[in-house]
């Protein structure tokens, strides 16, 4: 049976899949790091909605 | 070896970590301070501090040997290190832990249990089975460690035995967990450069990854047992492919995959550092942090394991080998500290040495800590059954720590046929009695006191006499030989059979033996905390 990058399929598998369960991780980390970001920036939204409306209002 | 220059590193270190237990011990005011370090932890730190618990001594040195033993296989551990061990640990159980923890003011994982179930002997009874345990597993890294350092520094042994523990007894008692975490910082970056370096610099040696792993791949059984290597015989199919199914080296690597690889999820020492985080955006950010620490460190280590068999065959090195009753033994444990005094540069060794030096002391800082607070809060002061004043609680946890760290220099000078088998025992032991009961606790709503009394002394029972009747490494040196001959049986870990066993009793136990009001009412609370998006 060939070797892929001088492993067997069974030894590859873990090898990718070590490399993938990292990857994994800081996909975590990274969506988490996005996911927060528009909250942060809600209240400066909030702000400019409620400016507009008082200037529509006016 | 140049002794000045490693006199000269050693007493940086001591320096580093004399400060930073000074610094813990200006800092620790309240219990909080001292047990989860004031739970004011970021993500980084927890992250290093989780890392450097994990990674011990044994497994960089014992599982970069192993895989010069069983080949590439071994590197499904790396991968369940990092799945189980980081993402799921942190996602399916950090997060849950930190929140009960925090709605219970529970700081270990006796305390936990304790508090969840209303129950003080469920506490003391868990307080007491981590705290005997972890004594003898301490040992065990601080015996591995000096006897590495005797070996390559002609240190004598019980130098090294009485300067490590001292090093770590003082900065521990002193300092607490604030001075345990941020030792980890320090100790983790030198854990990484070391292995960065090492890994790196032998890949460099044989060409990069593709040439490196072909080369180790190509290895002839006779070139393996000319130069005395077992992986002529315990890596048939050769070092980068799989053993033949279910044969003994199957076995063997299966068993270490799911004891370790799983088993990681119920160790205490690991569970602390959920508790010690500050938030839950410390925890989730922990966890690529953690990820990469874990394949920088076991990922790497497994890899190069086998080409150590390269390069060894390649400049005609003998596998090291150890007298064992009077007949020369191969050393997987030596191979790596080979290959280093072999092909690396003095002031690498020395660093490489400090490396494996700090995982040692950063798992037993850890353990020693864990072990402390199983005596003083889980054990003493719950079964006294009396409220301790924060300070008197502190002077008794450092109390209680110091006289671990005497036992555990007593054991590690004078070691016992017993400690190496309690020690043996620790992962699938801890994992078995306390992993099912932990996840339901967390998880399951009618998961009761019964219950988890029955997991937990199911899976402890199981899991004891396993090794002492069946399972193939201990049984022979305690019973002579193992009850059952089939080495597909004798072979597996405990957790396989013990887990489950434990699952069951806890689920059925529960359903039977329901929760009373108290219990109810703490489950109600716990969860409705848990239910919480952020905090």
């Amino acid at each position: 049976m060939g070797l892929i990058v001088g492993m067997d399929a069974g030894v590859f598998l873990a090898w990718i899949g070590t490399i993938l369960a990292t990857i994994l991780c800081l996909l975590y980390g990274l969506y988490d790091f996005l996911k927060k970001k528009p909250a942060k920036d809600k209240p400066v939204n909030q702000k400019k909605k409620s400016k507009k409306k008082t200037e529509e209002g006016e | 070896m140049d002794v000045l220059f490693f006199i000269g590193v050693m007493a940086l270190f001591i320096g580093i970590y004399a400060f930073l237990g000074y610094l813990g011990y200006k800092k620790t005011k309240t219990t909080e301070d001292y047990y989860v370090a004031g739970r004011k932890m970021g993500a980084t730190m927890v992250a290093f501090s989780y890392g450097a618990t994990f990674i011990s001594a044994v497994a960089l040195i014992g599982f970069s040997g192993i895989a010069s033993v069983y080949g590439h296989s071994i590197l499904w551990l790396a991968f369940l290190n990092i799945f189980v061990g980081i993402f799921i640990a942190f996602v399916f159980f950090g997060f849950r832990t930190r929140k009960m923890g925090l709605e219970l003011n529970a700081m270990t994982l006796p305390d936990l249990l304790g508090s969840r179930f209303q129950s003080h002997r469920l506490q003391i009874a868990s307080g007491l089975i981590i705290a005997i345990f972890m004594v003898a597993y301490t040992s065990a890294v601080f015996l591995a460690i000096a006897s590495l350092f005797q070996v390559t520094f002609g240190i004598p042994y019980e130098l090294c035995v009485v300067l490590f523990t001292i090093i770590v007894g003082i900065y521990l008692i002193v300092g607490g967990a604030y001075a345990v975490m941020w030792t980890h910082a320090v100790q983790g970056i030198v854990m990484l450069v070391g292995m960065v370096i090492l890994t790196l610099g032998i890949y460099a040696m044989l060409g990069g990854i593709g040439p490196a792993h072909e080369a180790a791949a190509s290895l002839s059984v006779d070139q393996l047992i000319a130069i005395g290597s077992p992986a002529a015989t315990q890596a048939p199919n050769g070092l980068t492919s799989m053993p033949p199914f279910l044969s003994p080296p199957f076995m063997m690597v299966l068993t270490l995959i799911f004891g370790v690889g799983i088993g990681v999820l119920a160790q205490p020492q690991l569970i602390t550092r959920y508790l010690t985080a500050k938030d839950e955006k410390a925890l989730r950010r922990a966890v690529p942090y953690g990820g990469i620490f874990i394949l920088l460190m076991t990922f790497f280590a497994f890899s190069i394991g086998p080409l150590c068999n390269v390069l060894m065959v390649q400049n005609n090195i003998s596998y090291p080998t150890k007298m064992v009753a009077g007949v020369a033994t191969a050393n997987p444990d030596a191979v790596i500290p080979v290959i280093v005094n072999q092909f690396f540069p003095v002031w690498f060794v020395v660093l490489f040495l400090f490396a494996i030096l700090a995982a040692a002391m950063s798992t037993a800082a850890s353990l020693f800590q864990t072990a402390g607070a199983a005596v003083a809060r889980d054990v003493y002061e719950k079964g006294m059954r009396k409220k301790l004043a924060p300070d008197r609680l502190i002077l008794l946890t450092r109390v209680a720590t110091f006289a671990i760290v005497i036992a555990t220099l007593i054991i590690t000078l004078y070691p016992l046929d017993v400690v190496a088998f309690m020690t043996a025992f620790f992962f699938g032991l801890m994992a078995c009695t306390f992993l099912a009961p932990y996840a339901l606790m967390l998880y399951w709503r009618k998961t009761s006191r019964g219950g988890v009394w029955a997991g937990m002394l199911g899976g402890f029972i199981f899991t004891m006499l396993w090794y002492v009747l069946v399972y193939f490494k201990t049984a022979p040196k305690i019973i002579g030989h193992s009850l059952i001959g089939d080495y597909t049986i004798n072979m597996l870990d405990p957790i396989f059979i013990g887990l489950p066993l434990s699952f069951l009793l806890t689920i059925v136990c529960s359903l039977y033996l329901k929760q009373d009001t108290s219990e109810h009412k703490i489950m109600e609370k716990t969860f409705t905390a848990m239910k919480k998006k952020t905090s």
